[in-house]
Protein backbone atom coordinates (compact mmCIF):
# COMPACT_ATOMS: atom_id res chain seq x y z
CA UNK A 1 0.00 0.00 0.00
CA UNK A 2 2.84 2.47 0.67
CA UNK A 3 4.21 2.30 -3.06
CA UNK A 4 0.59 3.06 -4.21
CA UNK A 5 0.55 5.92 -2.22
CA UNK A 6 4.34 6.81 -3.20
CA UNK A 7 2.85 6.55 -6.70
CA UNK A 8 -0.09 7.85 -6.53
CA UNK A 9 1.88 11.62 -5.08
CA UNK A 10 4.23 10.80 -8.02
CA UNK A 11 1.05 10.65 -10.65
CA UNK A 12 -0.25 14.04 -8.75
CA UNK A 13 3.03 16.32 -8.89
CA UNK A 14 3.40 14.55 -12.65
CA UNK A 15 -0.13 16.33 -13.26
CA UNK A 16 0.37 19.41 -11.14
CA UNK A 17 3.37 20.04 -13.96
CA UNK A 18 1.77 19.41 -16.99
CA UNK A 19 -1.75 20.81 -16.43
CA UNK A 20 -0.10 24.10 -15.65
CA UNK A 21 -1.75 27.22 -15.71
CA UNK A 22 -4.45 25.87 -18.23
CA UNK A 23 -5.55 23.04 -15.26
CA UNK A 24 -5.10 26.10 -12.59
CA UNK A 25 -7.58 27.86 -14.82
CA UNK A 26 -9.51 25.13 -14.93
CA UNK A 27 -9.90 24.50 -11.21
CA UNK A 28 -10.53 28.48 -10.54
CA UNK A 29 -13.51 28.71 -13.33
CA UNK A 30 -14.91 25.83 -12.31
CA UNK A 31 -14.63 27.31 -8.44
CA UNK A 32 -16.25 30.87 -9.67
CA UNK A 33 -19.05 28.44 -11.04
CA UNK A 34 -19.85 26.35 -8.98
CA UNK A 35 -19.81 29.07 -6.00
CA UNK A 36 -22.10 32.04 -7.79
CA UNK A 37 -23.90 29.73 -10.09
CA UNK A 38 -25.77 27.20 -7.81
CA UNK A 39 -28.05 28.60 -6.49
CA UNK A 40 -30.13 29.32 -9.70
CA UNK A 41 -31.37 26.15 -9.03
CA UNK A 42 -30.51 22.76 -8.96
CA UNK A 43 -31.28 21.72 -12.68
CA UNK A 44 -27.76 23.29 -13.92
CA UNK A 45 -26.45 21.30 -11.35
CA UNK A 46 -25.03 19.24 -13.41
CA UNK A 47 -23.11 21.58 -15.47
CA UNK A 48 -21.46 22.07 -11.80
CA UNK A 49 -20.84 18.38 -11.39
CA UNK A 50 -19.35 19.29 -15.36
CA UNK A 51 -17.34 22.03 -14.31
CA UNK A 52 -15.58 19.43 -11.41
CA UNK A 53 -15.38 16.55 -13.66
CA UNK A 54 -12.90 19.08 -16.29
CA UNK A 55 -11.47 20.15 -12.64
CA UNK A 56 -10.52 16.22 -12.50
CA UNK A 57 -9.68 16.37 -16.29
CA UNK A 58 -6.95 18.74 -15.63
CA UNK A 59 -5.04 16.31 -13.43
CA UNK A 60 -6.16 13.04 -15.21
CA UNK A 61 -5.71 13.92 -18.78
CA UNK A 62 -1.74 14.77 -18.69
CA UNK A 63 -0.90 11.07 -17.37
CA UNK A 64 -2.75 9.93 -20.44
CA UNK A 65 -1.21 11.89 -22.70
CA UNK A 66 2.42 11.28 -20.71
CA UNK A 67 4.85 10.49 -23.09
CA UNK A 68 4.17 6.15 -22.70
CA UNK A 69 8.08 5.13 -23.85
CA UNK A 70 9.49 7.88 -21.21
CA UNK A 71 6.96 6.73 -18.21
CA UNK A 72 7.92 3.45 -19.27
CA UNK A 73 11.72 3.61 -18.74
CA UNK A 74 11.17 6.13 -15.56
CA UNK A 75 9.08 2.94 -14.07
CA UNK A 76 11.96 0.49 -14.72
CA UNK A 77 14.28 2.00 -12.79
CA UNK A 78 12.09 2.85 -9.80
CA UNK A 79 12.03 0.35 -7.17
CA UNK A 80 8.69 -0.44 -6.79
CA UNK A 81 6.29 -3.25 -8.08
CA UNK A 82 4.83 -3.11 -11.54
CA UNK A 83 1.90 -4.21 -10.94
CA UNK A 84 1.94 -1.19 -7.69
CA UNK A 85 2.53 1.29 -10.27
CA UNK A 86 -0.54 0.29 -12.31
CA UNK A 87 -2.65 0.00 -9.48
CA UNK A 88 -1.64 3.68 -8.40
CA UNK A 89 -3.37 4.65 -11.60
CA UNK A 90 -6.54 3.40 -10.94
CA UNK A 91 -7.08 4.39 -7.57
CA UNK A 92 -5.52 8.21 -8.24
CA UNK A 93 -8.05 8.70 -10.83
CA UNK A 94 -10.96 7.44 -7.85
CA UNK A 95 -9.45 8.92 -5.12
CA UNK A 96 -9.32 12.74 -7.44
CA UNK A 97 -12.86 11.68 -8.01
CA UNK A 98 -13.92 11.42 -4.76
CA UNK A 99 -11.72 14.98 -4.04
CA UNK A 100 -13.61 17.06 -6.64
CA UNK A 101 -17.20 15.45 -5.46
CA UNK A 102 -16.30 16.56 -2.09
CA UNK A 103 -15.38 19.70 -2.80
CA UNK A 104 -18.30 20.71 -5.14
CA UNK A 105 -20.50 19.58 -2.64
CA UNK A 106 -18.73 21.86 -0.15
CA UNK A 107 -19.04 24.94 -3.07
CA UNK A 108 -22.50 24.09 -3.29
CA UNK A 109 -23.95 24.27 -0.10
CA UNK A 110 -21.67 27.34 0.56
CA UNK A 111 -23.05 28.41 -2.49
CA UNK A 112 -27.24 27.43 -1.31
CA UNK A 113 -26.30 28.81 1.97
CA UNK A 114 -24.77 32.44 1.48
CA UNK A 115 -27.55 32.37 -1.19
CA UNK A 116 -25.06 34.16 -3.51
CA UNK A 117 -27.03 34.20 -6.42
CA UNK A 118 -28.80 37.30 -5.15
CA UNK A 119 -25.23 38.97 -6.67
CA UNK A 120 -26.60 37.55 -10.21
CA UNK A 121 -29.42 39.50 -12.47
CA UNK A 122 -32.41 37.51 -12.07
CA UNK A 123 -34.39 39.16 -15.11
CA UNK A 124 -33.43 36.11 -17.22
CA UNK A 125 -36.36 34.04 -17.98
CA UNK A 126 -34.64 31.15 -18.08
CA UNK A 127 -33.10 31.20 -14.96
CA UNK A 128 -36.42 31.99 -13.50
CA UNK A 129 -37.75 29.08 -14.35
CA UNK A 130 -34.84 26.86 -12.71
CA UNK A 131 -35.20 28.74 -9.53
CA UNK A 132 -38.68 28.10 -9.20
CA UNK A 133 -39.26 24.35 -10.81
CA UNK A 134 -36.37 23.05 -8.33
CA UNK A 135 -36.69 23.33 -4.80
CA UNK A 136 -33.41 25.16 -3.10
CA UNK A 137 -33.84 23.33 -0.19
CA UNK A 138 -33.44 20.07 -1.54
CA UNK A 139 -29.94 19.73 -1.69
CA UNK A 140 -30.30 15.98 -1.47
CA UNK A 141 -31.22 16.25 -5.42
CA UNK A 142 -27.83 17.99 -5.93
CA UNK A 143 -25.85 15.11 -4.29
CA UNK A 144 -27.35 12.81 -6.59
CA UNK A 145 -26.95 14.38 -9.76
CA UNK A 146 -23.27 14.88 -9.02
CA UNK A 147 -22.50 11.41 -7.47
CA UNK A 148 -23.85 10.45 -10.90
CA UNK A 149 -21.87 12.46 -12.84
CA UNK A 150 -19.15 11.64 -10.69
CA UNK A 151 -19.32 7.89 -11.14
CA UNK A 152 -19.82 8.13 -14.97
CA UNK A 153 -16.64 10.49 -15.35
CA UNK A 154 -14.73 7.93 -12.97
CA UNK A 155 -15.65 5.02 -14.74
CA UNK A 156 -15.32 6.58 -18.18
CA UNK A 157 -11.49 7.93 -17.01
CA UNK A 158 -10.49 4.34 -15.66
CA UNK A 159 -11.85 2.47 -18.20
CA UNK A 160 -9.77 4.90 -20.87
CA UNK A 161 -6.74 4.48 -18.77
CA UNK A 162 -7.40 0.73 -19.23
CA UNK A 163 -7.76 0.77 -22.89
CA UNK A 164 -5.02 3.38 -23.65
CA UNK A 165 -2.11 1.01 -21.53
CA UNK A 166 -3.43 -2.17 -23.23
CA UNK A 167 -4.25 -0.90 -26.45
CA UNK A 168 -1.46 2.09 -26.56
CA UNK A 169 -2.76 5.64 -26.25
CA UNK A 170 -2.96 5.66 -30.43
CA UNK A 171 -6.04 4.46 -30.22
CA UNK A 172 -7.34 6.45 -27.40
CA UNK A 173 -9.55 8.91 -29.70
CA UNK A 174 -10.86 5.35 -31.10
CA UNK A 175 -11.63 4.15 -27.77
CA UNK A 176 -12.85 7.28 -26.81
CA UNK A 177 -15.40 7.89 -30.07
CA UNK A 178 -16.45 3.77 -29.47
CA UNK A 179 -17.76 5.05 -25.59
CA UNK A 180 -19.63 7.55 -26.97
CA UNK A 181 -21.39 5.86 -29.33
CA UNK A 182 -22.28 2.78 -26.62
CA UNK A 183 -23.61 5.44 -24.26
CA UNK A 184 -25.92 6.91 -26.84
CA UNK A 185 -27.06 3.77 -28.26
CA UNK A 186 -27.11 2.09 -25.06
CA UNK A 187 -29.47 5.15 -24.01
CA UNK A 188 -31.51 4.84 -27.08
CA UNK A 189 -31.95 1.30 -26.66
CA UNK A 190 -32.91 1.54 -22.64
CA UNK A 191 -35.76 4.34 -24.23
CA UNK A 192 -36.84 1.99 -26.72
CA UNK A 193 -37.22 -0.66 -24.30
CA UNK A 194 -38.97 0.83 -21.93
CA UNK A 195 -41.50 2.30 -24.12
CA UNK A 196 -41.79 -1.56 -25.69
CA UNK A 197 -42.72 -2.64 -22.01
CA UNK A 198 -45.09 0.61 -20.96
CA UNK A 199 -42.87 2.06 -19.09
CA UNK A 200 -43.04 -0.67 -15.96
CA UNK A 201 -42.20 1.71 -12.47
CA UNK A 202 -38.84 0.15 -11.32
CA UNK A 203 -38.53 0.02 -7.57
CA UNK A 204 -34.94 0.37 -6.18
CA UNK A 205 -34.28 -0.50 -2.72
CA UNK A 206 -35.03 2.57 -0.12
CA UNK A 207 -32.26 2.88 1.56
CA UNK A 208 -30.65 6.50 3.49
CA UNK A 209 -29.22 8.64 0.95
CA UNK A 210 -25.71 8.28 2.58
CA UNK A 211 -26.01 4.40 2.59
CA UNK A 212 -26.65 4.40 -1.42
CA UNK A 213 -23.80 6.82 -1.68
CA UNK A 214 -21.67 5.03 -0.06
CA UNK A 215 -22.49 1.48 -1.94
CA UNK A 216 -22.44 3.40 -5.08
CA UNK A 217 -18.90 4.65 -4.08
CA UNK A 218 -17.71 1.12 -3.21
CA UNK A 219 -19.08 -0.38 -6.88
CA UNK A 220 -17.65 2.23 -8.68
CA UNK A 221 -13.78 1.55 -6.16
CA UNK A 222 -14.19 -2.03 -7.19
CA UNK A 223 -14.88 -1.31 -10.75
CA UNK A 224 -11.58 0.70 -10.51
CA UNK A 225 -9.74 -1.51 -8.56
CA UNK A 226 -10.85 -4.60 -11.66
CA UNK A 227 -9.93 -2.34 -14.28
CA UNK A 228 -6.64 -1.85 -12.52
CA UNK A 229 -5.89 -5.49 -11.85
CA UNK A 230 -6.85 -6.50 -15.59
CA UNK A 231 -4.18 -4.10 -16.83
CA UNK A 232 -1.71 -4.92 -14.45
CA UNK A 233 -2.21 -8.96 -15.55
CA UNK A 234 -2.07 -7.91 -19.22
CA UNK A 235 0.96 -5.43 -19.11
CA UNK A 236 2.94 -7.85 -16.70
CA UNK A 237 3.33 -10.15 -19.99
CA UNK A 238 4.72 -7.57 -21.67
CA UNK A 239 8.42 -5.89 -21.79
CA UNK A 240 8.87 -1.81 -20.86
CA UNK B 1 37.55 -9.22 -6.81
CA UNK B 2 34.34 -8.86 -5.85
CA UNK B 3 31.86 -8.40 -8.68
CA UNK B 4 29.48 -5.70 -8.54
CA UNK B 5 27.84 -7.01 -11.90
CA UNK B 6 27.90 -10.42 -13.42
CA UNK B 7 26.03 -11.64 -16.47
CA UNK B 8 26.10 -15.32 -16.48
CA UNK B 9 24.66 -16.84 -20.10
CA UNK B 10 22.50 -14.53 -20.96
CA UNK B 11 20.28 -15.16 -23.91
CA UNK B 12 17.21 -13.11 -25.48
CA UNK B 13 15.73 -13.30 -28.72
CA UNK B 14 13.53 -10.76 -30.51
CA UNK B 15 12.55 -12.23 -33.98
CA UNK B 16 15.26 -11.73 -36.11
CA UNK B 17 17.83 -10.27 -33.24
CA UNK B 18 19.16 -12.33 -30.44
CA UNK B 19 21.78 -11.86 -27.36
CA UNK B 20 23.54 -15.33 -27.64
CA UNK B 21 25.60 -16.19 -24.23
CA UNK B 22 26.24 -13.30 -23.29
CA UNK B 23 28.73 -13.46 -20.27
CA UNK B 24 30.87 -11.02 -18.52
CA UNK B 25 31.27 -9.40 -15.19
CA UNK B 26 32.28 -5.97 -13.47
CA UNK B 27 34.26 -5.64 -10.07
CA UNK B 28 33.70 -3.69 -7.87
CA UNK B 29 35.80 0.43 -7.83
CA UNK B 30 35.71 -0.03 -12.13
CA UNK B 31 34.63 1.72 -14.92
CA UNK B 32 33.61 -0.59 -17.54
CA UNK B 33 33.22 0.86 -21.66
CA UNK B 34 30.47 -1.69 -23.18
CA UNK B 35 30.87 -0.84 -26.39
CA UNK B 36 29.52 -2.21 -29.79
CA UNK B 37 28.12 -1.50 -33.73
CA UNK B 38 24.30 -0.38 -33.12
CA UNK B 39 21.94 -3.00 -32.91
CA UNK B 40 24.29 -5.31 -31.28
CA UNK B 41 22.67 -5.78 -27.77
CA UNK B 42 24.07 -3.21 -25.94
CA UNK B 43 20.43 -1.75 -24.69
CA UNK B 44 18.84 -5.22 -24.81
CA UNK B 45 21.68 -6.36 -22.30
CA UNK B 46 21.08 -3.45 -20.19
CA UNK B 47 17.14 -3.38 -20.03
CA UNK B 48 17.77 -7.09 -19.04
CA UNK B 49 20.12 -6.04 -15.84
CA UNK B 50 16.75 -3.28 -15.17
CA UNK B 51 14.07 -6.47 -15.28
CA UNK B 52 12.92 -4.42 -17.88
CA UNK B 53 13.21 -7.36 -20.59
CA UNK B 54 12.59 -10.89 -19.88
CA UNK B 55 15.16 -12.97 -20.92
CA UNK B 56 14.98 -16.62 -22.51
CA UNK B 57 18.06 -18.02 -19.82
CA UNK B 58 20.83 -16.88 -18.01
CA UNK B 59 21.50 -15.26 -14.69
CA UNK B 60 22.02 -11.61 -13.89
CA UNK B 61 23.60 -10.97 -10.14
CA UNK B 62 23.86 -7.57 -9.23
CA UNK B 63 25.37 -6.56 -5.87
CA UNK B 64 24.98 -10.28 -5.05
CA UNK B 65 21.53 -10.21 -5.80
CA UNK B 66 19.06 -11.88 -8.46
CA UNK B 67 18.16 -9.39 -10.97
CA UNK B 68 14.98 -10.61 -11.58
CA UNK B 69 13.86 -11.81 -7.63
CA UNK B 70 15.74 -8.31 -6.09
CA UNK B 71 14.70 -6.43 -8.44
CA UNK B 72 13.52 -3.56 -5.82
CA UNK B 73 16.04 -4.00 -3.61
CA UNK B 74 18.98 -3.70 -7.04
CA UNK B 75 16.75 -0.30 -8.24
CA UNK B 76 17.22 1.44 -4.56
CA UNK B 77 21.40 1.29 -4.82
CA UNK B 78 21.20 1.56 -8.87
CA UNK B 79 21.53 4.45 -10.47
CA UNK B 80 20.46 4.60 -14.58
CA UNK B 81 21.07 7.70 -16.90
CA UNK B 82 19.47 6.46 -20.62
CA UNK B 83 20.44 8.43 -23.55
CA UNK B 84 17.43 10.66 -22.94
CA UNK B 85 15.72 12.28 -19.88
CA UNK B 86 13.17 9.67 -18.72
CA UNK B 87 11.76 12.30 -16.28
CA UNK B 88 8.68 14.14 -16.49
CA UNK B 89 10.38 17.15 -19.06
CA UNK B 90 7.67 19.69 -17.81
CA UNK B 91 8.58 19.49 -14.06
CA UNK B 92 11.70 21.18 -12.46
CA UNK B 93 14.28 19.91 -10.38
CA UNK B 94 12.71 20.57 -6.81
CA UNK B 95 9.20 18.99 -8.23
CA UNK B 96 11.41 15.96 -9.61
CA UNK B 97 12.74 15.77 -6.04
CA UNK B 98 9.67 15.37 -4.37
CA UNK B 99 8.39 12.59 -6.93
CA UNK B 100 11.14 10.61 -6.44
CA UNK B 101 12.59 10.76 -2.68
CA UNK B 102 9.63 8.56 -1.29
CA UNK B 103 11.24 5.86 -3.55
CA UNK B 104 14.56 5.88 -2.27
CA UNK B 105 15.40 4.62 1.88
CA UNK B 106 18.97 6.37 0.90
CA UNK B 107 17.80 9.94 -0.76
CA UNK B 108 19.68 13.08 0.32
CA UNK B 109 17.99 16.10 -0.47
CA UNK B 110 21.06 18.11 0.73
CA UNK B 111 23.31 15.78 -1.44
CA UNK B 112 20.77 16.34 -4.65
CA UNK B 113 20.87 20.19 -4.40
CA UNK B 114 24.71 20.50 -4.26
CA UNK B 115 24.88 18.26 -6.97
CA UNK B 116 23.02 20.67 -9.29
CA UNK B 117 24.99 23.75 -7.64
CA UNK B 118 27.84 21.46 -9.08
CA UNK B 119 26.82 20.91 -12.35
CA UNK B 120 25.45 24.18 -12.43
CA UNK B 121 21.20 23.10 -12.76
CA UNK B 122 18.77 25.51 -11.84
CA UNK B 123 16.21 23.76 -9.67
CA UNK B 124 12.96 26.10 -10.75
CA UNK B 125 13.68 25.52 -14.55
CA UNK B 126 11.75 22.69 -16.24
CA UNK B 127 14.29 19.94 -16.76
CA UNK B 128 12.79 19.85 -20.54
CA UNK B 129 14.25 22.83 -21.19
CA UNK B 130 17.81 21.35 -20.34
CA UNK B 131 20.19 21.37 -23.12
CA UNK B 132 21.11 17.42 -23.72
CA UNK B 133 24.34 17.64 -21.88
CA UNK B 134 22.67 19.35 -18.83
CA UNK B 135 19.84 16.63 -18.77
CA UNK B 136 22.66 13.88 -18.41
CA UNK B 137 24.19 15.55 -15.55
CA UNK B 138 21.12 15.86 -14.21
CA UNK B 139 19.97 12.08 -14.37
CA UNK B 140 23.64 11.35 -12.74
CA UNK B 141 22.73 14.20 -10.23
CA UNK B 142 19.87 12.21 -9.16
CA UNK B 143 21.55 8.30 -8.89
CA UNK B 144 24.25 10.27 -7.05
CA UNK B 145 21.66 11.31 -4.40
CA UNK B 146 20.30 8.41 -3.86
CA UNK B 147 23.94 7.12 -3.55
CA UNK B 148 23.53 4.92 -5.97
CA UNK B 149 26.17 1.69 -5.65
CA UNK B 150 26.16 1.07 -9.59
CA UNK B 151 25.66 3.66 -12.24
CA UNK B 152 24.52 2.38 -15.83
CA UNK B 153 24.65 4.69 -18.74
CA UNK B 154 23.58 3.64 -21.85
CA UNK B 155 24.94 5.87 -25.16
CA UNK B 156 25.17 8.80 -22.53
CA UNK B 157 27.55 10.95 -24.31
CA UNK B 158 25.94 10.20 -28.25
CA UNK B 159 24.73 13.60 -29.39
CA UNK B 160 26.71 15.51 -26.52
CA UNK B 161 29.41 18.49 -27.46
CA UNK B 162 32.65 17.79 -26.62
CA UNK B 163 32.77 20.24 -23.74
CA UNK B 164 30.04 18.42 -22.15
CA UNK B 165 30.99 15.02 -22.60
CA UNK B 166 34.42 15.92 -20.90
CA UNK B 167 32.58 17.25 -18.28
CA UNK B 168 30.23 14.25 -17.87
CA UNK B 169 33.20 11.72 -17.84
CA UNK B 170 35.31 13.86 -15.27
CA UNK B 171 32.09 13.22 -13.08
CA UNK B 172 32.06 9.46 -13.70
CA UNK B 173 35.90 9.79 -12.91
CA UNK B 174 35.45 11.02 -9.76
CA UNK B 175 32.13 9.02 -8.55
CA UNK B 176 34.65 6.07 -9.47
CA UNK B 177 37.05 7.09 -6.36
CA UNK B 178 35.09 5.27 -4.40
CA UNK B 179 36.20 1.80 -4.80
CA UNK B 180 32.55 -0.07 -3.57
CA UNK B 181 31.08 1.83 -6.37
CA UNK B 182 31.14 0.79 -10.14
CA UNK B 183 30.20 2.00 -13.87
CA UNK B 184 28.73 0.42 -16.52
CA UNK B 185 28.52 2.41 -19.73
CA UNK B 186 27.17 1.43 -23.00
CA UNK B 187 28.55 3.55 -25.77
CA UNK B 188 29.70 3.37 -29.65
CA UNK B 189 31.97 6.51 -29.35
CA UNK B 190 35.06 4.55 -27.96
CA UNK B 191 37.14 7.52 -27.56
CA UNK B 192 35.55 7.68 -24.01
CA UNK B 193 36.00 4.31 -23.48
CA UNK B 194 39.73 4.54 -24.01
CA UNK B 195 39.30 7.43 -21.72
CA UNK B 196 38.04 6.50 -18.55
CA UNK B 197 37.39 2.59 -18.66
CA UNK B 198 39.44 0.17 -16.94
CA UNK B 199 37.52 -2.82 -18.39
CA UNK B 200 35.99 -3.16 -21.82
CA UNK B 201 33.35 -5.55 -23.06
CA UNK B 202 32.02 -5.58 -27.00
CA UNK B 203 29.25 -7.08 -28.06
CA UNK B 204 29.35 -7.49 -31.73
CA UNK B 205 25.97 -9.50 -33.57
CA UNK B 206 24.25 -10.05 -29.51
CA UNK B 207 27.91 -12.04 -28.84
CA UNK B 208 30.32 -11.51 -26.48
CA UNK B 209 33.59 -10.98 -28.35
CA UNK B 210 35.79 -9.54 -26.27
CA UNK B 211 35.49 -8.49 -22.56
CA UNK B 212 38.95 -7.83 -20.42
CA UNK B 213 40.89 -4.97 -18.84
CA UNK B 214 41.17 -2.37 -21.51
CA UNK B 215 44.86 -2.66 -21.52
CA UNK B 216 44.64 -6.54 -21.99
CA UNK B 217 42.65 -5.81 -25.34
CA UNK B 218 44.86 -3.09 -26.36
CA UNK B 219 47.71 -5.66 -25.96
CA UNK B 220 45.79 -8.74 -27.75
CA UNK B 221 45.00 -7.06 -31.38
CA UNK B 222 46.99 -5.42 -33.76
CA UNK B 223 46.76 -3.68 -37.15
CA UNK B 224 48.85 -4.97 -39.93
CA UNK B 225 49.55 -3.28 -43.60
CA UNK B 226 51.46 -4.41 -46.26
CA UNK B 227 51.24 -5.89 -49.87
CA UNK B 228 48.93 -9.01 -50.25
CA UNK B 229 51.70 -10.48 -52.17
CA UNK B 230 53.60 -10.68 -48.43
CA UNK B 231 51.32 -12.26 -46.72
CA UNK B 232 52.93 -15.76 -45.68
CA UNK B 233 51.14 -19.15 -46.14
CA UNK B 234 48.27 -19.46 -43.49
CA UNK B 235 48.21 -16.16 -42.27
CA UNK B 236 45.73 -14.74 -44.42
CA UNK B 237 42.61 -17.03 -42.21
CA UNK B 238 44.10 -15.60 -38.85
CA UNK B 239 43.29 -12.10 -40.41
CA UNK B 240 40.25 -10.10 -39.15
CA UNK B 241 38.16 -7.78 -41.65
CA UNK B 242 40.99 -8.24 -44.34
CA UNK B 243 40.47 -5.55 -46.71
CA UNK B 244 42.62 -5.29 -50.18
CA UNK B 245 43.21 -1.76 -51.33
CA UNK B 246 45.09 -0.78 -54.52
CA UNK B 247 47.98 -0.11 -52.71
CA UNK B 248 48.25 -2.62 -50.11
CA UNK B 249 46.25 -4.56 -47.27
CA UNK B 250 44.67 -3.72 -44.02
CA UNK B 251 43.22 -6.00 -41.21
CA UNK B 252 43.37 -6.92 -37.32
CA UNK B 253 45.00 -9.81 -35.89
CA UNK B 254 46.03 -10.91 -32.75
CA UNK B 255 49.57 -10.12 -31.62
CA UNK B 256 50.25 -13.92 -30.76
CA UNK B 257 49.98 -14.29 -34.18
CA UNK B 258 52.87 -11.79 -35.08
CA UNK B 259 55.10 -13.99 -34.54
CA UNK B 260 58.26 -14.67 -37.67
CA UNK B 261 56.40 -11.28 -39.70
CA UNK B 262 58.29 -10.41 -42.51
CA UNK B 263 59.94 -7.28 -42.33
CA UNK B 264 57.77 -5.87 -45.25
CA UNK B 265 54.53 -5.73 -43.30
CA UNK B 266 53.57 -3.23 -40.43
CA UNK B 267 51.70 -3.66 -37.96
CA UNK B 268 50.16 -1.55 -35.00
CA UNK B 269 48.33 -1.69 -31.60
CA UNK B 270 44.89 -0.88 -33.09
CA UNK B 271 42.41 1.40 -31.06
CA UNK B 272 38.50 0.29 -30.13
CA UNK B 273 37.62 2.12 -32.84
CA UNK B 274 39.53 -0.27 -35.28
CA UNK B 275 38.91 -3.35 -33.71
CA UNK B 276 34.94 -2.47 -33.82
CA UNK B 277 35.24 -1.78 -37.67
CA UNK B 278 37.38 -4.71 -38.18
CA UNK B 279 35.26 -7.19 -36.77
CA UNK B 280 32.38 -5.35 -38.82
CA UNK B 281 34.31 -5.79 -42.25
CA UNK B 282 35.03 -9.21 -41.26
CA UNK B 283 31.30 -10.04 -41.20
CA UNK B 284 31.15 -8.45 -44.93
CA UNK B 285 34.46 -10.51 -45.93
CA UNK B 286 31.55 -13.26 -44.72
CA UNK B 287 28.72 -12.65 -46.59
CA UNK B 288 31.03 -11.86 -49.95
CA UNK B 289 32.71 -15.16 -49.67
Amino acid sequence: MKDILKMMRFDFISCLGTSGTAGTANIVFGVILIVFFLGFGFFISPVFAFTFIAVAGALIVPLQSAKKDDLGRLYGVLPIKRRNITRARFLYIYLLHIVCFVIALLLAFTSVSLDLNRFLPHDNEMLRIFSEEFNMTEFAKLITVAAAFTVFSCLMFAFMEMMGQILGREHEMKIFIIILIVIVVGIMGGVWVLGQLGSPEIKLPEMPQWASLTFTGAVTLGICVLFGEITAAKLAKREL
Amino acid sequence: MENILEIRGLCKSYGDFALKDVTFSLPKGYIMGFVGQNGSGKTTTIRSILNMAKTDSGKISVFGLDSVTDTIQIKERLGVVFDSLYLAENLNAKMIEKQLKPFYKGWDSEEYYRRLKDFELPADKKVGEFSKGMKMKFMVAVALSHKAELIILDEPTSGLDPVARDELLDILAEYIEDENCGVLFSTHITADVERIADFVTILHNGRIWFTGEKDELAEKYAVIKGAAEDIPAGLKEKMIGFHDYRNGFEALIQTDDLAGLPAALEYEKASIDEILVYIAKEDKNERHS
